[in-house]
């Protein structure tokens, strides 16, 4: 099952789960520094051993919007979106399984499990790291561990991270307290999409900072158990702020369902915004999981993206992207 | 390279400075850079913007010679070059460039060495490398606390593992 569209373990406020190996092959040089046929040799190992049940797609030939919507989907990272260099994105879509060759590293083995699942996305990462581990040599060595291109990812090369949706805790103003807690602890939690200090839709990102001298055991024991402090917080949150101000919240919520179910024309920004109420609401009750579940809630959260809704509206300009998305709401 | 301000020493700071969009480099010895108005003042992050050392990431070039004129011989790259984008030209740059980086790597992660999973290839080695750490620690204890015929039967199992 494709991740955003599942519900998965604590869905009230886990959105998803997961874990990404960095590895690079020995002899080859990295970033820059390796030409395009070494590039070419690097797409061409990967992509055999990962054998025909993936698909494996060269990302210098799609179009920008195609190369965005991956990058919306969460199967490539926003840089690898936007690159210029070859690069490929091997992909298993119904394993949950993506694979950036030549993003930063060599080769990113990455699997998204819905919800809280991340002993089940680091099963399967591995299964995958294992695989390609046959058919080349990686980088590696005694003391550093994994070769990274960039030494902040040495040792296991392991992120472990966990998309939270925490819209009481952002009402709150505890994030940043939050936040400062982690970090001291070489956990770190950043706002998803978001520049300034609100997050987009109110989700966050819980990841692991430090890579080296850790296992990778240790590194999902840590965040779990970060996570799991983290989602009994922001569930006494909203009992309180729920419990303290019933009429206005719940008001605020199904206003949003009502635009959602009825406006003619929605922004992304307006559309996050809605969305947020919308599944805040599901998860206190206000909303019925009949009227809306999880699952619509999570297709819904990307195929309304920009690149993602031109693709499927043939969209071309924003005024008809605001009118396929309100189109895309309402259905 | 003799130091910039006395001219006595050997310069072992380098570093590059960026005053309105023109970069300069200077080399000084360690005394005079200790004792540099404008490296102390980079030291409490004052002047940041205008006195750029090597990428903030990595190590203050305190202890960089300006000899190193090592390159790394896959990719190319010099120390200079990881400095200053904060990422190796290739894996082979990692022991080409070991001293340099040392610290740096230990700033990020604390000084520590990898543990958990290793290529298939590596995995028994990484193990005896493991039980070798292990067997050395209890030697060590053994023979602090007297304990002679135990310290002997370890040294055996050491050397036996060693030579494997
Ligand atoms: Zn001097
Ligand atoms: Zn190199």
């Amino acid at each position: 099952m494709i991740w955003y569209k599942a519900k998965g373990k604590d869905c009230d406020v886990v959105i998803s789960s997961r874990i990404r190996f960095a590895r690079n092959i020995e002899g080859y040089p990295m970033g820059g520094k390796l030409t395009d046929e070494k590039a070419e040799e690097i797409i061409t190992a990967v992509s055999g051993a990962m054998g025909e049940r993936y698909k494996t797609i060269s990302y210098s030939n799609l179009s920008p919007l195609e190369a965005q919507s991956y990058a919306e989907g969460h199967y490539v990272s926003p840089d690898f979106a936007a690159a210029k260099n070859k690069r490929a994105l091997i992909l298993g879509e119904a394993d949950n399984i993506s694979l950036m060759v030549l993003e930063e590293d060599h080769l990113r083995i990455q699997c998204i499990e819905p919800g809280f699942a991340l002993e089940e996305a680091f099963t399967k990462a591995v299964a995958v790291d294992d695989r390609i581990d046959g058919a080349v040599k990686y980088a590696y060595d005694e003391t550093l561990g994994y070769l990274t291109h960039c030494p902040t990812n040495l040792g296991t090369g392991m992120r472990a991270s966990v998309m939270l949706f925490l819209p009481a805790l952002t009402m709150n103003r505890q994030i940043s307290r939050i936040s400062a807690q982690m970090s001291k602890m070489g956990i770190t939690i950043r706002g998803m999409y978001g520049e300034g200090s609100e997050a987009v839709g109110c989700l966050y990102q819980i990841s692991n900072q430090i890579t080296l001298g850790v296992s990778e055991e240790d590194i999902i024991k840590k965040i779990t158990e970060i996570v799991r402090q983290t989602v009994e917080l922001e569930r006494s949150a909203r009992n309180s702020i729920y419990s303290d101000n019933t009429d206005l919240l719940t008001d605020r919520i199904l206003r949003s369902y009502g635009v959602m179910k009825y406006a003619h024309m929605i922004t992304s920004e307006e559309f996050m915004k809605l969305w947020a109420d919308v599944r805040l609401g599901v998860a206190l009750g206000i909303i019925s999981e009949e009227d809306m579940s999880y699952d619509q809630l999570g297709e819904l959260s990307v195929a309304v993206m920009p690149a993602t809704l031109s693709l499927t509206s043939g969209a071309q300009d924003e005024r008809s992207r605001d009118i396929a998305r309100a189109e895309r709401a309402r259905a | 390279m003799v130091c910039k301000k006395c001219g006595k020493n050997e310069a072992s700071v380098y570093m590059r400075r960026t005053i309105n969009g023109e970069s300069s480099e200077i080399a000084l010895c360690r005394e005079c850079a200790e004792s540099d108005p404008e490296v102390k003042k980079m030291m409490k992050g004052s002047m940041a913007d205008e006195l750029n050392f090597f990428g903030s990431l990595f190590d203050f070039p305190m202890t960089r010679s300006i000899g190193s004129r090592t390159k790394c011989p896959l990719c190319g790259s010099s120390y200079e070059d990881i400095a200053r984008s904060g990422k190796v030209g290739c894996a082979r740059c990692y022991d080409t460039f070991k001293n340099e980086l040392s610290s740096s790597i230990a700033r990020l992660h604390g000084n520590v060495r990898h543990t958990g999973r290793a290529p298939a290839g590596r995995r028994a080695e990484h193990e005896r490398a493991d039980k070798l750490k292990r067997l050395r620690e209890e030697q060590k204890a053994a023979i602090a606390s007297e304990d002679f015929e135990r310290a002997a039967a370890l040294r055996d199992e050491i050397r036996a593992l060693e030579n494997e």
